[in-house]
């Protein structure tokens, strides 16, 4: 069953998109990860412009991340006043990915900075999070203390030196008020460049350099997410006119449905196993990404088309 | 009265012959193409009835774009785009049929300059000084790119002729086709020259839901980024109501 997308401007099969969608609610519920990463590459490689699939996805991260922020929202795991410190970095990021993105793509290396940042950032917090979370798999089964990651990190204390030390009552932190703000700008950056919610950048971020309490995390960062995606939705609708909300509904409610899988199977496995899983995807995925740097290409010229 | 009966007998008489005495009559139909939800392409019905001897081509064309082409070679083991060319004006279909092979017709100027048949299109680079070789390698490798996404077809769609005048074809507007107006231009060529010449307009739109979808994300941006926002976040909200009471 082929359905027309009026912004994409093709035809694609309604069943693959919402399985699409399901899939990246699956992740959501079961990481708290709206799935950008996975829903964009994988639009593009069903036909639909680089530029619409971005846009698209954004508004559809919305979506997901607000279903998942209310859930945390009723158990009370958001930290408000670090969630707005992460929005206002970002808010600046998004301004500054959004003439980033601009700029690299008029040097017609916007593919190639995509890939080497995925493949960077993918690469070592995959790798963080595999060796931390096969540690702490390892240490439960040989019956050893859990070693104690929570409460202010080694990094913490290394930029301690840094101003505006703030108080963050609900995570019980006092750090500089800087460095929530510098994570929220990378992940910003990320939500404009590459159309995702930056949930897997700012997730281990918090948990190993900010050193927030891993229970409110990941509300946490839906909480700043559902912001940033919404400004950015409406930055590409109006710069570019590429949010296709066909799509974007679609992919909503195929999201909706698979969230609801990902949370029942994220509530029967232990944190440490659901961290291991998700470090081993974000590392297949960064291998993939790496290969395609080196392997020769099939077709050794791209199109770009303007107005 | 009786002045006026031999007159129109003579207009009975001369007006075929003054038809038939048309070098080519063609006609396509539809000539509108409208995309709605179901939209997954569209084949048109080209037919004519061709009076002289020569041959026919027909030669489909979508709304022209300036494209860029870039090039990536290897640098320190990962492939990095380096070249780039752009071409001006380049249309964003071309889907030709012919009567016989254009090489019949033996007239290279004449086919380059009506840029009819892939093989004689010449594209326009935005830089006149790029050399000739870059330009040919990088003009191949964007008719390969089309030729891949069913925009530009590999081989002339063949004119199926009913005895010696009546000649039809299907011309396949693909799926992925963008809104605008199309040109299919029909040529009879004989003895090498141009002799005879119709232009038909296509309009290509898109109509009832996705016409209004389009013309709100175009033309009033901010409201629709704001809608799209707004339903997002509803859809968020309903479901996690609707699956809390399930």
């Amino acid at each position: 069953m082929q359905i027309y997308l009026p912004i994409a401007e093709l035809p694609l099969n309604v069943l693959l998109v919402l399985g699409l969608g399901g899939l990246g609610g699956v992740l959501a519920g079961m990481f708290g990860i709206g799935g950008g990463f996975l829903i964009t590459p994988m639009l593009i490689f069903m036909g639909v412009s680089p530029a619409v699939a971005v846009a698209t996805s954004s508004c559809q991260i919305i979506a997901s991340s607000v279903s998942g922020v209310l859930a945390h929202w009723q158990r009370n795991n958001v930290d408000v006043k670090m969630g707005l410190y992460l929005l206002v970095g970002g808010l600046l990021g998004a301004v500054v990915g959004v003439s980033l993105f601009t700029w690299l793509k008029s040097l017609g290396q916007i593919d190639l900075a995509i890939s080497v940042i995925y493949v960077m950032f993918l690469g070592s917090v995959g790798a963080l999070m595999a060796v931390e979370s096969s540690r702490t798999i390892l240490d439960k089964k040989h019956g050893r203390a859990v070693r104690y990651t929570e409460g202010m990190s080694l990094w913490a204390k290394r930029l301690s030196f840094l101003p505006f030390s703030t108080y963050f009552p609900r995570s019980d932190l006092t750090i500089s008020g800087l460095m929530p703000v510098g994570v929220g700008l990378v992940a910003g950056i990320m939500v404009s460049v590459m159309g995702i919610g930056g949930g897997f950048i700012m997730i281990p971020a918090m948990i190993y350099l900010l050193g927030m309490p891993t229970s409110v995390v990941v509300g946490t960062s839906l909480f700043q997410i559902v912001f940033t995606t919404s400004a950015v939705t409406v930055l590409h609708a109006i710069n570019t006119q590429t949010v296709d909300i066909v799509l974007a509904l679609l992919l909503i409610t195929g999201g909706v449905v698979g969230a609801q899988f990902g949370t029942k199977i994220a509530t029967r496995l232990p944190a440490e196993k659901l961290r291991w899983m998700l470090a081993i995807m974000v590392l297949a995925i960064c291998l993939k990404l790496a290969l395609g740097l080196v392997l020769t290409p099939s077709e050794l010229f791209t199109l770009d088309a303007r107005g | 009265m009786k002045r006026i009966v031999p007159l129109i007998l003579l207009m009975l008489v001369a007006l075929p012959t003054h038809a038939t005495a048309r070098a080519l009559i063609a006609d396509l139909s539809p000539r509108v193409v409208d995309i709605s939800h179901d939209f997954t392409g569209l084949d048109v019905l080209l037919y004519g009835v061709q009076n002289d001897p020569g041959a026919v081509a027909v030669v489909l064309r979508g709304p022209a774009k300036d494209v860029t082409l870039r090039k990536k070679e290897r640098i320190a083991g990962i492939w990095v785009n380096t070249e780039s060319v752009t071409f001006k004006d380049v249309p964003q279909l071309y889907i030709t049929a012919e009567s016989e092979p254009l090489q019949a017709i033996n007239n290279e100027e004449l086919l380059r300059a009506l840029g009819v048949g892939l093989e004689y299109m010449q594209l326009t680079p935005e830089d006149p000084n790029e050399k000739k070789e870059v330009l040919e390698d990088f003009q191949q490798a964007y008719f390969r790119i089309m030729q891949h996404r069913s925009l530009y077809n590999e081989k002339p769609v063949p004119l199926s002729f009913w005895g010696e005048t009546l000649f039809r074809s299907y011309l396949h507007f693909p799926k992925n086709l963008t809104a605008g107006w199309y040109t299919a231009d029909v040529y009879l060529f004989t003895d090498g020259l141009l002799s005879h010449v119709q232009s038909f307009p296509i309009h290509v739109r898109k109509i009832g839901f996705e016409a209004w979808v389009y013309g709100l994300a175009q033309r009033h941006s901010v409201l629709y980024g704001i809608a799209c926002v707004a339903l997002a976040v509803s859809a968020g909200w309903t479901a996690t109501r609707f699956f809390k009471r399930v």
